[in-house]
């Protein structure tokens, strides 16, 4: 791999570090802001409901029980910016798992989520979000 | 007199799969049938066809909080000794040997995982991004280690990136897993889907047709 590249790799996991320390915390704490962390046209699909742009994802969480969330794991990968169609869009494909306590039943649970992360005009927003508790899902 | 807090509040009620376009349906559900048959046979070397020339893989595993890990069957060494967990990788140069680039490299480490036959119909798939320049998906579900003694059973959550190939297919960019224990709520209801459910069918019809679902030349 080219030093570029390579550096492309650090840099995933390091923003990957930094980029979840915020996400938890917010969601756990601050959750009334979380959605700013989202594309406008960002997508959350909650063990398998799909929410769409992030005035609707706001609405979701705010529906949701107090958390509290726990990291044990994470990995993070850059993906090929040059076959994402033609678009010079940084993307990292960021995987974090751990255990998650709602105040509903402050029963632990272990989740497993997935983030495509973009870099947009300085920031970086969410473009998917994928979350699923470590559940049994067939019928 | 109480406190006006929120205990009653509950957890949305969850779904199987969620596909952000109902066309990318029969195309994801052929990848991921072709794929596991490969995965879970004697020779994982085909999965070559499968991963772009440049893809990168990781796989992270970690035991459950509530694992007793002087069991056997529950030990994850063989994943462990190989986990890109970036929480304990802290060095660079660790993180970048951790990350598989190339699909020899891939075909090379995933050969090397223990021997598997996944529980196909009772996967979760999320298809995340369906564009005609890429394809994101990932999957919760389980699988049998069957060559280890005690056939102990994991879970794993895994996403991949999928681009076209040049040969009118697709092909894996970036694969990304993440294997641990299962709960005993998992482990009472595996390899019990009876219907081939882990997609849901769709009223709607396709309104474009498919793509070649192969992921071969």
């Amino acid at each position: 791999m080219s030093e570029v590249v390579l550096k492309n790799v650090d840099n995933a996991c390091e923003t990957a570090e930094e980029f979840t320390r915020v996400f938890y915390k917010q969601v756990d704490n601050s959750r009334h802001l979380t959605s700013k962390l989202y594309l406008d046209t960002g997508l959350l699909v909650w063990n398998g409901n799909g929410i769409n742009g992030n005035d609707k994802i706001q609405k979701f969480l705010m529906d949701l029980p107090g958390s509290n969330h726990v990291l044990k794991t994470l990995d993070a990968q850059p993906i090929s910016e040059n076959l994402v169609s033609n678009q010079l869009t940084l993307t990292y494909l960021i995987q974090a798992c751990g255990d998650v306590t709602y105040q509903n039943d402050n029963i632990k649970k272990p989740f497993q989520q997935t983030f495509l992360i973009v870099a947009v005009d300085g920031k970086w927003k969410i473009a998917s979000d994928c979350f699923r508790l470590q559940v049994p899902y067939n019928s | 007199i109480g406190f006006d807090v929120s205990e009653d509040v509950t957890l949305p009620p969850r779904q199987q799969s969620f596909l952000i376009d109902p066309a990318g349906q029969d195309l994801v559900r052929e990848f991921l049938t072709q794929y596991f048959a490969i995965f879970d046979s004697e020779s994982r070397q085909p999965l070559l066809e499968a991963y772009h020339e440049s893809a990168t893989m990781s796989m992270a595993a970690n035991y459950l909080t509530n694992d007793n890990r002087n069991m056997p069957a529950t030990r994850l060494n063989q994943y462990i000794s190989n986990s890109r967990n970036i929480i304990r990788i802290t060095e660079r140069e660790s993180r970048r040997r951790y990350l598989r680039t190339g699909k020899l490299q891939v075909v090379s480490f995933l050969s090397d995982l223990p021997k598997t036959t996944h529980d196909l119909m009772g996967f979760a798939v999320d298809l995340l991004v369906f564009t005609p320049t890429m394809i994101v998906l990932t999957m919760n579900g389980l699988y049998k280690e069957t060559n280890t003694s005690g056939s102990p059973t994991r879970s794993f959550h895994r996403t991949f990136v999928i681009v076209p190939n040049s040969g009118g297919g697709f092909c894996i960019i970036n694969d990304m897993l993440y294997v641990t224990n299962t709960t005993k709520e998992q482990e009472e209801s595996a390899f019990k889907s009876g219907m081939p459910e882990a997609i849901p069918p769709t009223p709607a019809p396709t309104p474009t047709p498919a793509p070649a679902p192969s992921f071969s030349n």
